[in-house]
């Protein structure tokens, strides 16, 4: 099942002096992430055999729950289906929610998903957006609306990506360039030019909707990317990549963060806990076994195609990656102890007097209770 | 033998053509751009469609079943409203005003709003619906008015109401115009459900595009646009094809009828004071349905803001000034691209009447160009004129150009018979039929082209804002929308409808005193107006035409 694919991955990241290698091998040294590799592939082949069964032992896992009748909620993805969301896919493809007598509903998004407008209108309980971008609609709400009640993503998957024709390896290369960002990523892009001291003026910021073609095209010298999805997705496609990781050079911020509104913590408590009790599972089994997550929730994406098995496991792997930190390690996944990071973090955007009563850990502490 | 003879001469300048920008693209795709992802080889195009093959019949369905639901709704809602106006006193002034209205809001501020009102696909439905319904509506309406005056004269006579009218003799003299509406609709049907898609879905032609440009698949990404634009084309000579099953008599009115489309400020003979209270009472009434709408359908606040709150955030303090410096970027970026594709579209539609061979091969060429989603040509627009006004000019002008093209076509091309053959017994060159006799009688039609097209031209100049330029109200819609600023883009949205329709209104009034000067009254092609037309130019020319000659078109007009 994943012989073929890891030969290609370990093909392609053995490629002499890729950017992103370089950068990947620093971040394997300073987090440790050699040991968690390794257990990754021991757990790929543990989770081959555990998918198998994967299927009958949810069936068995829903039909208790059936007989009290099921809460229903929904959750609103950001993006068209892809494995950046394999840990909802895991939770429901494994019943985490249906065995605590949750049903969810997972609501794929777009390009131009508005997602703290479906969370305020009630469609959805649930929504995953950057911390940045729930912050802007506090902003925009005059309250403290919506508030951050997970962070899968611990480590930001933003970076540069860059072309060995004039590659951007560290913020000091950004000078005097063009970097496509799309309209969502400039705040964040500012915020990163601002703590590496690169002077905004010296960065001609091009407008890109969500298409490579400015960086293929030479339009540009760079593209604000998540280096789980674009970088991979243009090294599949045959392009040789340097991928500058923001992570890497003091860009501390949470992204993929479950929201809600503030007055849903108490009106719908229960629901919530579960809810999050589901997200966690899904993300403990997904950051263990990313390659074998990919088989076990390819049917959630793959109607689109464009999505290569080799590709899928290469993001997955990655994500799998950005998934653990130093935090997660001691309180479980998607637990948030940095908060004054990012706090400054959007300060440096000039998103400023965020409170950190913004994240809250109440959901996630009752739901490692109920799992 | 002899069909295949013409057929050829049909279409063979066509083919010619197609196979020598097949041929171009080939070698740009494949060598002087290669690797760029800008420009798929066509060969790679069709051998991708063909590995896809399974991923189409998977995603094809999924938009063809929203755009279609789009497709009937809006058709069904101009059809209705259209026929209300025609029927009900002092309801088409509000209709026409409230389609433009429709026609102007740029989809970007509308798809939250339907997004969290509705679920599954219908908001994508609903964009959909929202796009097509301004073109039936204008075209519907015209078909009404059209109605032979004999036959209206005897349905009086025998004591029919307005009602009995509208079903027994309009509506059966507005099966053209409903049938071109119909077909001219579907390639919007199709982008509103494609855009409908990029709110959130999960499989469909639009989630392969995003998918596709997201990771790199240039070949892809021109398949998508390859399958979309044969799905427009197929549905447009489908409902085409239909219409002529049913109302066997009387072709559909040319793709451009809407040519001849309906003025807003239309004269009549109700004193200008009744006709502002309209305008004024239709704003008000589109201002109290926004109103209402809110409690009435119970939409979430927090998304959906009221006049009260966009005239406050425009006016009241200090936030409203980043929309209104938007304003002349905007509206520089839209004029110039109004300029260009009014241009273009005025001198291929005058070169295509002149040399017809030229046009039949180019035409067909020229629709298909305008049923290809704006998305997908735009990086090909930016590398070659850059990120600036002349970008957004370009995306403007090609947005706006096709329609023109075909208006002015079906203008110049209104010269009757006779009056041709007056001027060839004239020995008239090219030239001066032209001159003195197209360009007068098509001047109403060109005109309301350039009108019709004013909205488009502020449509594409804010798209080639959000993905090329980075500035104006385009891309503040845009910016609002990511950091869930729901107010300002409100208010950008009001502003940009606003400004559509008062650059439509302004185009108007130019008109009705250009027609006055060129003493062409009114839009319309009827022979005996052409006759009109001619003789008052040559009136006014003091040159009278020789008896003989005369005596010659008096006969041929009496005959007709």
């Amino acid at each position: 099942m994943h012989s073929p694919e890891d030969e290609a991955q370990g093909h392609l990241s053995g490629g002499p002096s890729s950017g992103s290698e370089r950068s990947g091998d620093l971040r394997l040294t300073r987090r440790d992430f050699s040991k968690l590799a390794l257990g990754s592939v021991a757990g790929t082949i543990a989770a081959g055999a555990l998918a198998s069964v994967g299927g009958a032992r949810t069936a068995g896992a829903s039909t208790p729950a059936v007989k009290r009748s099921l809460q229903s909620v929904t959750l609103q993805t950001s993006w068209v289906p892809n494995p950046e969301f394999g840990s909802l896919y895991v939770a429901e493809k494994k019943g985490y929610w249906t065995k605590n007598g949750l049903q969810v509903t997972l609501l794929p998004g777009g390009p131009n998903v508005a997602l703290s407008a479906v969370v305020a209108s009630g469609k959805a309980l649930v929504a995953m957006d950057s911390v940045t971008a729930v912050a802007e609609a506090n902003l925009s709400a005059h309250s403290q609306k919506f508030c951050i009640i997970g962070a899968e993503f611990q480590i930001s998957p933003y970076a540069v990506v860059s072309l060995p024709t004039k590659p951007l390896r560290k913020p000091a290369d950004l000078k005097g360039t063009k970097i496509g960002v799309a309209a969502g990523d400039v705040t964040s892009f500012k915020a990163f030019l601002k703590i590496n001291g690169v002077p905004e003026s010296s960065v001609t910021i091009v407008p890109i909707s969500f298409t490579t073609t400015p960086l293929t095209s030479g339009q540009v010298d760079g593209l604000v990317v998540f280096f789980t999805t674009q970088s991979v997705s243009l090294q599949v496609a045959g392009h040789k990549t340097i991928t500058m990781i923001w992570a890497d050079f003091n860009f501390n911020q949470y992204q993929h963060c479950y929201f809600t509104l503030t007055s849903s913590l108490q009106d719908q408590k229960e629901e919530l806990v579960e809810l999050m009790a589901g997200v966690v599972e899904g993300a403990e089994f997904y950051s263990k076994n990313p390659t074998a997550t990919i088989s076990l929730v390819k049917s959630f994406y793959e109607s689109s195609g464009v999505i290569t098995a080799k590709g899928a496991v290469l993001a997955a792997r990655k994500y799998a990656e950005i998934m653990v930190s130093h935090t997660t390690e001691v309180h479980g996944l998607l637990w948030m102890g940095e908060a004054r990071q990012n706090i400054e973090t959007m300060a440096a955007a000039g998103i400023t007097g965020v409170p950190s009563s913004i994240f809250t850990n109440k959901i996630l502490e009752a739901a490692y209770k109920l799992k | 033998m002899s069909t295949l003879r013409a057929a050829v001469r049909r279409w063979g300048g066509t083919a010619g053509l197609a196979l020598l920008i097949l041929l171009v693209l080939e070698v740009l795709g494949e060598w002087v751009l290669a690797g760029k992802g800008i420009i798929a080889a066509p060969t790679h195009v069709v051998a991708g469609l063909w590995d896809d093959r399974a991923l189409y019949g998977a995603n094809v369905p999924t938009t063809l079943e929203t755009a279609a639901k789009g497709w009937a709704i809006g058709n069904a809602a101009a059809i209705v409203v259209a026929g209300i106006a025609q029927s009900v006193a002092r309801t088409e002034r509000p209709a026409l005003l409230l389609g433009l209205t429709v026609f102007s809001i740029p989809g970007v501020a509308l798809a939250p709003v339907l997004e969290v009102t509705l679920s599954g696909d219908a908001p994508g439905a609903v964009l959909a619906g929202f796009f097509v319904f301004f073109p039936t509506l204008i075209l519907t309406l015209l078909g009404l008015r059209q109605a032979d005056p004999g036959a209206l004269l005897v349905a009086r006579a025998y004591g029919a109401g307005r009602w009995r009218t509208l079903t027994k003799v309009r509506a059966r003299a507005a099966l053209p115009g409903i049938v071109t509406g119909l077909s001219l609709t579907v390639p919007a049907a199709l982008v509103g459900a494609i855009l409908g898609e990029f709110i959130g879905a999960s499989s469909g032609l639009g989630v392969m595009l995003i998918d596709a440009m997201y990771g790199a698949q240039v070949d892809r990404v021109w398949g998508v646009a390859a399958v979309t634009t044969a799905l427009a084309l197929a549905g447009y000579y489908l409902v085409r094809y239909i219409g002529r099953l049913l109302n066997p008599w009387s072709p559909p009115l040319d793709a451009s009828a809407t040519a001849t489309a309906l003025d807003l400020t239309r004269r009549d003979s109700r004193s200008r004071i009744v006709r502002s209270v309209e305008t004024v009472a239709s704003i008000g009434l589109i201002l109290l349905v926004w109103w209402a709408a809110i409690p009435v359908f119970d939409l979430s606040t927090y998304v959906v803001k009221n006049p009260a709150d966009v005239f406050n955030y425009l006016f009241v303090g200090s936030a409203g000034s980043v929309v209104l410096s938007q304003i002349g970027i905007t509206l520089a970026d839209a004029g110039l691209g109004f300029c260009v594709g009014i241009a273009v579209g005025w001198v291929l539609g005058v070169l295509f009447v002149v040399s017809p061979a030229t046009g039949r091969a180019v035409i067909p060429l020229a629709f298909i160009v305008s049923s290809i989603p704006a998305i997908v040509f735009v990086p090909i627009v930016t590398l070659v004129l850059g990120r600036g006004r002349l970008s957004a000019g370009a995306i403007a002008a090609i947005v706006t150009f096709f329609p023109v093209l075909v208006n002015t076509m079906f203008g110049l091309r209104s010269a009757s018979g006779d009056t041709l053959l007056f001027f060839r017994a004239h020995d008239a060159s090219l030239w001066q039929t032209l001159w003195r006799l197209r360009l007068p009688i098509g001047m109403p039609a060109m005109l309301a082209a350039a009108r019709i097209s004013a909205p488009l031209a502020v449509l594409g100049a804010t798209l080639a804002e959000w993905l090329a330029t980075g500035r104006g109200l385009g891309y503040l819609i845009v910016t609002a929308f990511v950091n869930s600023n729901y107010t300002q883009m409100w208010a950008a949205a009001v502003v940009l409808t606003i400004l559509s329709i008062l650059f439509y209104s302004v185009l108007s009034a130019v008109e009705r005193v250009a027609l006055r000067r060129l003493g062409v009254a009114g839009a319309g092609s009827s022979g005996a107006r052409a006759w009109r037309t001619v003789l008052a130019r040559l009136g006014a020319r003091r040159e009278r035409p020789p008896v003989e000659t005369a005596q010659l078109g008096k006969a041929w007009l009496e005959a007709r």
